[in-house]
């Protein structure tokens, strides 16, 4: 019985995949060759990122025989990125999975259903801290040249930190649902949390030459503070060197916990996964109904399922609130770039098309219309039966996108044209530029999506974190960026930036108004048909 | 009103219906019955514009659902057999979008919202959004969303499912004055009592094949719906 639901949990995380929108299909073997190496490539791409990072902290600190110390510092990177990361999804697999109910109606004992959703959750986490571990061991293996066993046992400690995450995530996953119906304004407490850990990430990164200086400068009183004070944390480093003793004591302090944590889930699970999470009851008032146009109505539908999910906003919106923090760096911090501007006169000429790098860069991060078409889901037939043509409900889409990026570009925009001193022809370009690469992401996500929707996605975190499209539509965004700038440095004694930026724009319309001609035919005809 | 016309659409190898042909006119009640996985609801979805089909026509008013699909929709209201409805929506948002759609004016989506809301008893509850409503309740809000729009065509997939005696009485009683006034209804169920107490004309599929039609009286004679409908499933095995 249990090996059928472990099946089924991970036919759920992987199997599920292979199958086409609706899920009635496999997908074609030419399509999954597809997705793997774009799954691979994200892969390298963040390891990559995590073995230059690990490569500096390792040379840092193994030279100084602290080994075991660069091993605490890289399971406590990884469970707190695996911690943070993983609460909101956890919470949703343990408690909110649509066939809970379904399965506690069967002849199954709830601790196997249970234990079949936390094996899933450690499944995901593992994956996550995969990512992390696997090249920092190699980094390690690289720079230390340690022995076949003390990989051995790294990778051992891999284990052991996974199950220490997922020891947390359920407990803290536990915690959410326990206050999950007491917390008002849900959304916007996950957002805002989550752009507090985002900003630390990015704090920690741009500081991370610091970080590392300091660890390399002080690592006798830090590797002291771990031995005294986080000492768990210590032997979980000293088992990943070898140390067998330490290794026993680590694993059984880990399982000891999850067992632990995994007999408070045992014991409320039924109570929690069956609980009614309505929000406090409003009482509706006979008011006088507003009346908009159909174009309105579509619009502020899709502005209310984009506000009324974190998921949504955090996966598919991060690029305004970045485009707005850039904003304000460069109000803030303008001298400093103008100061290299001035040092260096011949770099001048580049502002306007700097400043278009960075818009379409972060730019390529809003992906609002990528997952739009998935997450009609089961609700598709509501537009479809309505006398709306389909190009209308995909403007809808566009327009989302377009209300939502515009903003924060244009004052990016503004900004940069005032604190660099760009002169008027390249602002306007720069202007133009940035608005047309706006509509040019957003027909992208959507052609994306027309064409690899999810439409029995198990639930909305589905439709977004698991859809493919969204990656695919940033990583497209940013080869776009580099085809575009990457010639430029050929070109740059022939051309002036300003014509550069003009023949970018122009190709970048031109693209751009191919991708509507296709949206408006093909799109429109994909969408009726779905 | 609704004239459907040698309707044939497959699913890869599989004829989901098979040259379907019927008439339904205005003023009729059509019940629409037949076994699990007969086409039912593959016709159903072929009439309201949401799948497209390989052969035969449809028109609704006269006007075909091919080449004029948004014309037809204007005058059909639908309701699935499941009410998915925008969970992210409170009720009273979700029947304001359905009215913004189609272009009801201020004052009758106020009246007719209100008034169908107090009927279903679910006045209280358009504040709460749709995700804490229950099957019935969803089912309820699916059906005003339907009638909101004065429909002359209410094409309905098994729409007394989850709902409560009271409200299918009530749904029974809006059916009937929406024919009394020059509309019609199409509707599939596996209640074969409501169908033979309610309707005007009944259709038996199996198969994806239209295999008996006409009024009550002609498709059951002196016998019960229920006995015609399980003598035509033995016969034609």
């Amino acid at each position: 019985m249990l090996k059928t639901l472990l099946k089924k949990e991970l036919y759920n995380l992987f199997y599920s995949k292979m199958q086409n929108k609706k899920g009635d299909q496999r997908r074609s073997a030419s399509t999954l060759v597809g997705y793997g190496i774009l799954f691979a490539l994200v892969c390298i791409m963040l390891a990559g990122i995590v073995f230059f990072i690990s490569t500096a902290i390792c040379t840092a600190l193994v030279g100084k025989g602290n080994d075991w110390f660069y091993f605490s510092l890289i399971a406590l990177v990884a469970s707190f990125m695996g911690v943070v990361g993983s609460v909101f999804t956890t919470y949703s697999t343990l408690y909110l999975a649509k066939d809970n109910e379904q399965l506690l109606a069967m002849p199954i004992p709830p601790s196997k259903i249970l234990f079949s959703r936390v094996f899933s959750v450690w499944i995901m986490g593992l994956l996550f801290e995969a990512l992390i571990f696997v090249p920092s061991i190699v980094s390690y293996c690289l720079i230390a040249s340690p022995s076949a066993a003390s990989v051995i046992f790294s990778v051992l400690v891999m284990l052991i930190v996974s199950l220490f995450v997922l020891s947390l995530s359920c407990l803290f996953g536990w915690l959410v649902a326990l206050i999950s119906t007491k917390i008002k304004h849900k959304n916007i407490i996950t957002i805002i949390l989550s752009l507090a850990f985002l900003g630390a990430y990015y704090y920690l990164y741009f500081r991370l030459s610091d970080i590392v200086n300091i660890l390399a400068q002080n690592s006798k009183t830090i590797s002291d503070v771990f031995k005294n004070a986080l000492f768990p944390v210590y032997y979980i480093g000293l088992a990943a060197t070898g140390d067998a003793l330490a290794l026993i004591l680590s694993a059984i302090v880990v399982i000891a916990l999850f067992a632990l944590v995994y007999w408070i889930l045992s014991r409320s699970f039924i109570k929690i996964a069956t609980a009614n999470r309505g929000n406090k009851k409003v009482k509706y008032k006979k008011k006088q109904l507003s009346r908009s146009s159909v174009s309105g109505a579509l619009l502020r539908k899709e502005l209310k399922r984009f506000t009324s999910s974190s998921t949504y906003m955090l996966n598919c919106g991060l690029g305004t609130v970045f485009m707005l923090f850039a904003a304000g760096y460069l109000i803030f911090k303008g001298s400093e770039f103008n100061g290299y501007f001035t040092a260096v006169p011949f770099l001048s000429n580049f502002k306007a098309l700097a400043a278009a790098v960075v818009v379409a860069f972060v730019v390529s991060m809003n992906n609002i219309t990528a997952p739009s078409i998935s997450l009609e889901g089961k609700n598709i037939w509501i537009l479809q039966s309505m006398p709306v043509p389909a190009w209308q409900v995909l403007k809808a889409k566009l327009n989302l996108h377009i209300s939502i990026t515009t903003i924060p570009v244009v004052i990016f925009v503004v900004c940069a044209v005032i604190v660099l001193g760009i002169d008027i022809f390249s602002a306007v370009l720069l202007l133009l530029f940035s608005i047309i690469f706006v509509l040019f992401t957003a027909c992208l996500g959507l052609m994306i999506n027309l064409k690899m929707p999810k439409l029995d996605a198990k639930n909305e975190t589905a439709a977004v974190k698991q859809s493919i499209g969204i990656m695919l539509a940033m990583f497209i965004g940013w080869v776009v960026i580099l085809i575009l700038a990457l010639p430029y440095l050929l070109l740059m004694l022939f051309v002036s930036s300003q014509i550069y930026l003009l023949c970018c724009t122009v190709l970048v319309t031109a693209v751009t108004a191919l991708m509507l001609y296709w949206l408006k035919n093909r799109g429109t005809r994909i969408f009726e048909r779905l | 009103m609704l004239k459907i016309e040698h309707l044939t659409k497959t699913y890869g190898d599989k004829k989901a219906v098979d040259d379907l042909s019927l008439h339904i006119k205005p003023g009729e009640i059509y019940g629409f019955i037949g076994h699990n996985g007969a086409g039912k609801t593959t016709t159903i979805k072929s009439c309201c514009g949401i799948l497209s089909f390989d052969g035969g026509e449809i028109h609704v008013d006269s006007t075909s659902i091919k080449t004029n699909p948004i014309e037809c929709k204007s005058k059909i209201a639908y309701i699935p057999d499941n009410p998915d409805l925008y969970e992210f929506m409170t009720g009273i948002q979700y029947l304001n979008f359905v009215a913004d759609i189609f272009g009801v004016s201020a004052e009758d989506r106020q009246s007719r919202i209100h008034k169908y809301a107090d009927a279903f008893e679910i006045t209280k509850d358009l504040a709460q959004p749709v995700s804490a409503y229950s099957h019935g309740m969803k089912q309820k809000l699916a059906i005003i969303s339907a009638l909101i729009h004065n429909p002359k065509l209410v094409i309905m997939d098994e729409p007394f499912v989850g709902l409560d005696p009271k409200a299918a009485h009530l749904l029974k009683g809006y059916m009937r004055d929406i024919c009394d006034n020059g509309g019609a209804i199409f509707f599939s169920t596996h209640v074969l009592e409501v169908a033979e107490k309610l309707c005007d004309k009944v259709a038996i599929i199996k198969g994806g094949k239209l295999i008996k039609s006409g009024s009550m009286e002609e498709v059951k004679g002196d016998d019960s719906l229920e006995e015609v409908f399980l003598e035509l499933e033995d016969e034609k095995c």
